[in-house]
């Protein structure tokens, strides 16, 4: 018999691909015999090859493809070939599962091209129809526009993607020896040789939102050097001119490598600091993966309960404002996010001691202050330090980590499928989900209307088109309430990435696909509904 | 007998003589053998001492290559002499075919750019009285000429004369021109901007059409729809330059439209005609995105000047007119430009069958179609024509040919056009100008109704224009020089029915043979070709026949590949366009094309590719 395949296609950026680590680990300890393969593009690849627990590594050469797709000078029949030749020859084609960490039609057709037993994530159906399955993989499409209420860390919902399996908790990344030595060459060349105290200093960021200033950075590498405490300045060849900025600004108080290390060095530069100050990059999580306590500067879209670096004792830096983290495709006018946070802030981080840290509270005016936290079981929490102007809403947080958890149960076990507990109206729950319920039974009425129909024997194609219509209506029913009722709009967001993944091809897989929808959907009201109550409980309980 | 009497039997076109009418007279000098020779420009052209035995000596490679197409080739054969200067040449080629027994199959052409050069020649005739036929061109535009004259016929070309070598260029350009272009051999993406309304509305359609007969994709933009808001702008203000500012705006907008759809389709070549809305800025976008463009101006200059700030962005110009206006094209940077007069679509203008009920909504005696210009308003209103209908807009209700005017002077379709011209006994048709109160004298290109009447079969008489003897002769229509000799045309074709039948049989007969929008198409992608060779020639990666080649092997490819023609310049999308999603599994060739999109797609929206 032969060895077990399990393919994962996770075509994001470097971090992601790092903070895949513990789902990886968990899908191998589920089938040890299992050759594990990682397809990611190219430029991932060696960081790829670090995960210790991925068998094989394929990369996937995205320049040249859509090089050759260029109207201009590109050779489309050249696609066409080394796209086939890909198939072909990466050995990667009918595995036993699939699992597509990516959310991108481009990463959708090639898991379809792969064709394997069991596909987790998105794809396309033999018939070329773009499909999600499973419940998680719909879940991180939904928080993608709109991630305020998602109580979970990137790499949880990562880890839930493999269903069943024992969870990790914590990134991994193989240093080698070889890395080490190069990178003490590296550092001794540059004048660290007597200096083995240093930071590192990752100023860069996949877009200007998210980069703290340069001469702050500065800044703070004048003041570590009073401490005498060397800063070293890492980053891609892109970020090399900033970095070199911020190296004479900074009066040669640190020192750049960037655009110098391939990934293996720079973990090893990372392994060696006594800290690293990053902006939300994949350098903060190389270095949590190797050990190195951080110190994240998360301004912009940033967003720390999103992807703070998964481990213990992390300690990240909000900015304490109504708008923090802003949406990926908001347009900062103010620029306060950087600003708000200060070279005192981050020194405090950096050279703190932390009980002084957790205790004295006026170190983080203006800033939310959290460190990191993962349990045995895997769940990662944000405590936060000091009570800021404008605290998250951590008790709702909860309440949407229980719900989505229950949610995603089967057969659920804490919510009555009673039809009763839905709420009606005057009763005590909230106008949002009196109206949400509404759509709900509407939308249960018309799918139960189409299973009568097809049971009686109706000609079917024009059932469908008036099926595939009245979706249309309560399917915008549940966009308006989504932007009308922000508190209620996660469970509306997620049903909607269901309901754009349906397809009137074919009745009976169209009936089940809505019926399954709709199942979730009234799960999810009673669910909401039960929390509400609950919480109303305990007013009324705190009140007496 | 006139200088040019003598010349006729030599000289078959209109042009060459009229070149040759304005040519001065030049004297020569005599070889050492007494025979009379030539310099031009500085230039001997011939031999100082035996010019005979020197053109025996130019002819050597000539008749090894002639006596080959003749082994080769069963019917006529042709031999081109490129600067011919006095005609020793032809003299001698005129004895090597008396005595090689070639004479039977085969003509002589000339080509002499210069008129001087030419009626030296034709005053000496050194060849007189040859047995093959010697035809003589005059000028640099003779080459469309000479094409007609020679027609499939193969031929050989004397490039060794002193004469070519003086204009080597010029001549090398004209044979190439003669040469047969392999034109088939690439399907072009066409991409044709309609003007928002107006005659060259349905220009712009009639060359779709033809282009698409011709095998290639055409693409058509109609902004026909677009027509409604131009008008508002008019609504909007009487302000002028409100009203220029708006309209300059809206055709920015529209040519950058031009220019995305241009660049997302990957056309090779946009075919615009006047009025289309293109700006300097959206030409130069297709040029740096190496998308050609040409431009059919169907308009008269002397009317519209918008041309010149358009002119030096279009690779290719193509006018009704020529002479000054080309002159005037090169002098504001226009690279390419060539003569291409207006033309009919006979699918649209045919011989119809009508009812009689037709024929009385539609006929007359005696009918004109057309805008009421100044000079038609004027003319029409001296000739108290009884009997006739005029059908048109822009007729001001107060001149005195409103009284003929038909349904109220609104604009008659194309179809409807048909019907009148078939309709009516004498179709009349009088250029438009707004400089003149009848005929205009110095009228040069032929309007599309000339053709268009021709092509329905009817009968016209025409007022004479300088380039008309070119496209139609005197047995096909009557023409009249001014006002006054109108009636009596009139009169007379009204009176001799089987005349006028003959002669609009005649008419149509040349529009099929020679004008239709399909052979302008021709002529027009032919020039092109040989101005922009890799516009042909560039066999690049979008043909179904490379990409089967690559495909070799993976029959699944082919397959799918099967539903297009090998000659066929098609884009990703064309591919991806056939692919039914939701019926039936995919094949792997399908799948590997949508993630060939996917990728594309992904890499313009990051910027990466176009």
């Amino acid at each position: 018999m032969s060895r077990e395949r399990i393919v994962v296609v996770n075509f994001t950026r470097m971090g992601d691909v790092i903070q895949s680590g513990p789902l990886l680990r968990s899908l191998k300890q589920n089938a040890r015999e299992c050759e594990l393969i990682l397809i990611v593009f190219s430029s991932f690849a060696e960081t790829a090859r670090r995960l210790p627990m991925v068998d094989r590594v394929v990369a996937f050469d995205v320049d040249h493809l859509v090089g050759e797709l260029d109207s201009r000078r590109g050779r489309w029949e050249h696609a066409y070939r080394d796209a086939a030749r890909f198939f072909q020859d990466s050995n990667v084609c009918d595995a036993d599962a699939v699992y597509n960490l990516a959310h991108t039609r481009q990463s959708a057709m090639l898991c379809a091209l792969l064709r394997a037993s069991v596909t987790h994530g998105m794809t396309r159906s033999p018939a070329g129809r773009i499909r999600v399955h499973g419940e998680w993989f719909a879940y991180l499409f939904s928080i993608m526009r709109e991630r305020s209420l998602n109580p979970f860390n990137l790499v949880e919902i990562y880890q839930r993607f493999g269903e069943g399996a024992v969870r990790s908790d914590h990134l991994e990344f193989s240093v080698t020896n070889a890395d080490r030595q190069e990178a003490n060459a590296l550092l001794t060349t540059m004048g660290l040789s007597n200096a083995p105290r240093y930071v590192v200093l990752q100023s860069g960021a996949s877009s200007p939102a998210r980069q703290w200033p340069a001469d702050r950075f500065a800044a703070v590498a004048q003041a570590l050097s009073k401490h005498g405490v060397r800063s070293v300045l890492t980053g891609s060849a892109a970020e090399q001119i900033t970095a070199e900025a911020i190296s004479r600004l900074s009066g040669g108080a640190a020192i750049s490598i960037a655009g110098r290390t391939n990934v293996g060095v720079l973990a090893a530069v990372l392994e060696g600091a006594e800290k690293v100050l990053s902006n939300d990059t994949g350098t903060i999580h190389l270095a949590a993966a190797v050990g190195t306590p951080t110190v994240g500067v998360f301004i912009g879209p940033a967003s720390a309960k999103d992807t703070a670096p998964y481990g213990n004792g992390h300690l990240i830096l909000e900015p304490d404002l109504e708008c923090a983290p802003c949406g990926y495709h908001d347009e900062c006018r103010g620029r306060e996010c950087g600003a708000r946070i200060g070279v005192d802030h981050v020194l405090s981080a950096l050279l703190g001691d932390p009980q002084d840290m957790d205790e004295n509270e006026s170190l983080w005016d203006g800033v939310r202050a959290y460190r990191t936290e993962v349990e045995r079981n895997g769940r990662f929490r944000l405590r936060l330090l000091n009570h800021p102007r404008i605290p998250s809403d951590s008790r709702l947080l909860e309440g949407y980590r229980e719900f989505w958890e229950t949610l995603f149960q089967r057969p659920p076990d804490c919510v009555s499928s009673s039809e009763e507990r839905l709420p009606a109206r005057g009763s005590e729950d909230s106008e949002g989900l009196r109206k949400l319920a509404g759509i709900f039974r509407n939308a249960k009425q018309q799918v139960a209307t189409l299973r009568a129909s097809l049971e009686d024997g109706i000609q079917s194609s024009g059932r469908i088109t008036t099926a595939l219509s009245n979706q249309m209506v309560w399917q915008n029913a549940l966009r308006e309430f989504a932007e009308r009722d922000l508190r209620l709009a996660p469970l509306p967001r997620y049903l909607i990435v269901r309901l754009s993944t349906v397809y009137g091809d074919e009745v009976n897989e169209y009936l089940s696909d809505l019926e399954s929808i709709v199942e979730t959907f009234g799960r999810g009201v009673r669910l909401l509904s039960a929390q509400e109550r609950n919480r109303v409980e305990e007013v009324v309980h705190a009140l007496a | 007998m006139s200088e040019h009497d003598a010349f006729s039997p030599y000289v078959a076109d209109p042009r060459s003589m009229d070149a040759l009418r304005c040519a001065a007279d030049m004297p020569t000098s005599r070889a050492s053998n007494g025979l009379p020779t030539l310099s031009y420009s500085g230039v001997r052209l011939h031999s100082a001492v035996d010019p005979q035995a020197e053109a025996q000596l130019i002819l050597e490679d000539t008749i090894r290559e002639l006596s080959a197409l003749l082994a080769r080739s069963a019917g006529a054969i042709a031999c081109v002499v490129a600067g011919p200067g006095l005609g020793y040449v032809v003299s001698a080629l005129h004895l090597w075919a008396m005595e090689s027994g070639a004479a039977p199959r085969m003509r002589i052409l000339c080509v002499e750019a210069d008129a001087e050069v030419a009626r030296k020649a034709l005053q000496l005739r050194v060849w007189e009285n040859a047995i093959v036929p010697v035809t003589w061109f005059v000028g640099q535009e003779a080459w469309s000429e000479i094409k007609a004259l020679l027609g499939n016929s193969p031929f050989v070309c004397v490039t060794a004369t002193a004469g070519y070598r003086l204009r080597k260029s010029l001549y090398d350009e004209m044979i190439a021109a003669l040469r047969p272009y392999p034109l088939a051999d690439r399907r072009l993406k066409i991409l044709i901007p309609t003007p928002l309304y107006g005659g060259s509305y349905p220009i712009a359609l009639h060359c779709a059409e033809a282009l698409r007969t011709l095998g290639h994709d055409v693409d058509v933009l109609d902004f026909s729809a677009w027509y409604s808001l131009y008008a508002t702008i008019d609504e909007t203000t009487h302000d002028a330059r409100h009203r220029r500012t708006l309209q300059g705006l809206l055709t920015t907008f529209l040519g950058e439209m031009v220019a995305a759809r241009a660049i997302e389709r990957r056309a090779n070549l946009v075919w615009a005609v006047a009025q289309s809305p293109l700006t300097p800025t959206a030409l130069e976008e297709l040029r740096r995105e190496q998308i050609h463009s040409a431009f059919w101006f169907v308009e008269d200059y002397h009317v519209f000047d918008y041309w010149r700030h358009l002119a030096r962005h279009f690779d290719a110009i193509f006018t009704i007119q020529r002479g000054r206006l080309h002159e005037e094209l090169h002098a504001v940077g226009a690279a390419n430009v060539a003569y291409l007069p207006c033309a009919a679509n006979p699918a649209v203008h045919r011989p119809m069958e009508l009812a009689e009920a037709e024929r009385l909504r539609w006929g007359a005696d005696v009918s004109f179609v057309g805008a009421g210009y100044r000079n038609r308003q004027n003319l029409f209103a001296r000739l108290r024509l009884p009997g006739l209908k005029i059908w048109g807009s822009d007729w001001p209700a107060e001149c005195a040919a409103a009284q003929y005017l038909q349904d109220n002077g609104r604009r008659v379709t194309a179809d409807e056009t048909a019907l009148i011209y078939n309709a009516t006994k004498v179709n009349l048709n009088l250029h438009s100008s707004q400089r003149h109160s009848g005929v205009n004298p110095e009228g040069d290109f032929v309007n599309p109704r000339t053709f268009e009447i021709a092509a329905c079969g009817g009968f016209q008489v025409t007022d004479a224009r300088s380039e008309m003897a070119e496209l139609f002769g005197a047995r096909e229509m009557a023409l009249f020089r001014n006002t006054e000799e109108i009636p009596a045309l009139v009169e007379y074709y009204l009176r001799h029915e089987d005349e006028r039948g003959a002669m609009a049989n005649r008419a149509r007969e040349r529009v099929l043979r020679e004008h239709t929008y399909e052979h302008r198409m021709s002529s027009a992608l032919e020039f092109l070709g040989r101005k922009i060779p890799h516009l042909f020639a560039d066999k690049g990666s979008n043909y179904v026949s490379s990409l089967k080649q690559a495909a070799e092997g993976d029959a699944e490819l082919e397959a799918f590949l099967s539903g297009f023609r090998d000659d066929q310049n098609i884009t990703l999308d064309d591919i991806v366009s056939r692919i039914e999603l939701g019926k039936g599994a995919l094949t792997r060739a399908e799948g590997l094309f949508l993630l060939m999109k996917e990728f594309r797609d992904w890499g313009r929206e990051k910027g990466v590719i176009q």
